[in-house]
């Protein structure tokens, strides 16, 4: 996939949302505000365009919490990229989505 | 059901649209975002939420190596392939194969509630009398307006007297003329609606009866009035039941295909000529005779005697009229719709016109029984049939083209990623409008967005064999 590939405004979003660190789809939609059948569809057209990879979270770490194990996403190295290229595209991205001060992506 | 369950039983639901070599994870996925969205969402917010799964699932089962693999053509397009946000939902309907399924599914679905509806069932299925041509229905001018239009008319005409005096007069030109006259009993703590008549009725319409026994009259039920008035009981046959204080003996069950002249009636008391002679000569009810060659021209002071056929109280004159509405509905598809045309091809292709063809009888059939069914759920049949008629005819047929305008001719499928070209302001003499292509690479579909002289309709491009590379994945 090329670094210079446009993204749609929605799709960036959520591209700079899992960057932030909002890395499953409730998040993603908490913090971009969009509705759920818009976030997950998107999730999955970035992730077949390798822009996002999914991990399953580890069962031993669900169990400890006694919840059900969740899906997280995280950039790919042409899915940064891409976003590099998406926020000169759209200014105002950064803004729009607060980063995250501790990354969850540590406890998987 | 708790709101909890109710969002669980949302999610299965949906993913029955996912693959099935998918679904696990899928619904694992969703599962999880939900216990999670429970612990600070209001249940109407996580009814929403459940709700966009459908979408996630649609999405995820029309992405078929088919559509991956053109991700590589959208490279180039100035917009990039993931603004695709609105996943086409209708895509369901892409296959030609599951188009017509859908169609012929509707169509049965309409014929079974047809089939479940007396007035419906009664047009479509052919008469239980024998000779049927034979048998009329006596009416007066007053109401020849309806009967003309192939309309049952469900009110007693008829008086007695009336009834009385042409049985005298013109008896010897029928094979038989029965009178029953329509009137509220008391049958225990029931009001139900009797036909009181002769044993020649039943007769004429070849219904056999069981042989009386004494002076007692037979009673007849309707199947409705069984069910409804004495809780479908299998001993009622040989009872006595008290009708007005009168005894009576129930002697069968009528089901609703063995009478289809009028539907309201709970059932039918056969009684003998002497008690059938004093019914007041003012009571109002319906005639039926069997006619002996031409029938005879009879003028009264109600108006002169019409001799209607059953089939013409029946079915034909009904489609008929709803033939007519069909095409009057068709007709106004050029008010309503400026995409007529089907556009300009540059070769013969007998499949899309086949495929045209199947829609088109498919949507015909829907449309006329659909009409039938609801307008045989309410009590204006008779203008609501023709009415629902010329407007299911004038959106279905509408759909139709449309549906035909955006699909490949080759393959049949619809075509997808619309690309619009142009302007109308900023290139004046140059083409501008909407392209699509067909995911199998058959071709390109232009469509004008301003017909002009030199581009007047939609046309069709064939892609030539060096295009087959890049489609090759979905061969």
């Amino acid at each position: 996939m090329p670094a210079e590939l446009k993204l749609s405004h929605t799709a960036a979003m959520i591209l700079k949302a899992i960057d932030a660190g909002h890395i499953y789809g409730f998040s993603v939609m908490e913090v971009t505000g969009l509705p759920s059948g818009t976030v997950y569809p998107a999730m999955r057209r970035l992730e077949r365009d390798d822009l996002i990879r999914s991990k399953w979270e580890k069962q031993a770490i669900a169990d400890e919490e006694q919840r059900p194990p969740r899906k997280y996403y995280d950039l790919t190295a042409s899915g940064r990229a891409t976003l590099r290229a998406s926020e000169k595209r759209y200014p105002l991205l950064a803004r729009l989505i607060p980063e995250l001060g501790v990354s969850e992506e540590e406890k998987v | 059901m708790n709101p909890s369950a109710a969002h669980r039983a949302i999610l299965r639901s949906a993913s029955l649209l996912v693959r099935t070599e998918q679904r696990a994870e899928w619904l694992a996925e969703w599962q999880s975002e939900l216990w999670h969205a429970e612990r600070d969402r209001k249940p109407a917010q996580l009814t929403a939420f459940c709700l966009g799964a459908f979408r996630d699932a649609f999405w995820l089962r029309h992405h078929s190596p088919i559509h991956q693999s053109l991700s590589i053509l959208q490279l180039d397009y100035p917009e990039p392939p993931v603004i695709s946000d609105d996943a086409p939902e209708w895509m369901l309907l892409e296959s030609p194969v599951w188009c017509l399924s859908v169609l012929t599914a509707l169509a049965a679905t309409a014929l079974c509630v047809a089939l479940t509806l007396p007035t419906a069932r009664n047009l479509i299925l052919a008469s239980p009398y024998p000779d049927e041509r034979n048998l009329v229905i006596l009416d007066f001018d007053r109401n020849a307006k309806a009967a003309a239009n192939g309309f049952f008319n469900p009110f007693p005409s008829i008086p007695f007297g009336q009834f009385s005096a042409l049985k005298e007069g013109f008896g010897n030109r029928f094979a038989g003329l029965a009178f029953y006259w329509p009137i509220h009993m008391h049958a225990g703590t029931s009001r139900i609606l009797i036909a009181r008549t002769s044993p020649e009725l039943f007769r004429l319409l070849n219904i056999p009866l069981p042989p009386t026994r004494g002076h007692e009259p037979l009673l007849l039920l309707s199947q409705a009035a069984w069910q409804n008035h004495f809780g479908a009981d299998p001993q009622i046959v040989g009872r006595h039941l008290q009708l007005n204080g009168q005894p009576s003996t129930v002697s069968g069950i009528l089901t609703a295909s063995q009478w289809t002249l009028s539907s309201n009636l709970d059932g039918w008391l056969v009684e003998n000529e002497t008690a059938i002679a004093a019914i007041p000569a003012n009571a109002e009810g319906f005639a039926l005779a069997r006619l002996n060659g031409a029938p005879p021209t009879v003028d009264t002071e109600l108006g002169r005697l019409n001799f209607v056929a059953l089939p013409e109280h029946g079915r034909w004159p009904v489609f008929r009229a709803m033939l007519f509405e069909f095409c009057f509905g068709c007709l106004l598809i050029p008010i309503a719709t400026s995409l007529l045309s089907l556009g300009d091809y540059p070769r013969a292709m007998p499949a899309r016109w086949l495929f045209l063809a199947a829609k088109t009888v498919l949507v015909f059939l829907i449309v006329l029984i659909g009409a039938l069914d609801m307008a045989s759920l309410g009590s204006w049949f008779e203008p609501g049939i023709l009415s629902l008629t010329a407007f299911g005819a004038l959106f279905a047929m509408r759909w139709v083209i449309t549906d035909q305008q955006r699909r490949c001719p080759v393959c049949l499928r619809l075509l997808a990623n619309p690309v619009r070209i142009g302007g109308s302001s900023h290139i004046l003499l140059e083409w501008h409008g909407t392209e699509l292509i067909c995911l199998r690479g058959h071709g390109l579909l232009h469509v004008p967005e301003r017909p002009t002289i030199w581009f007047t309709r939609q046309r069709w491009l064939d892609l030539d064999p060096s295009w087959s590379e890049q489609f090759s994945a979905s061969k």
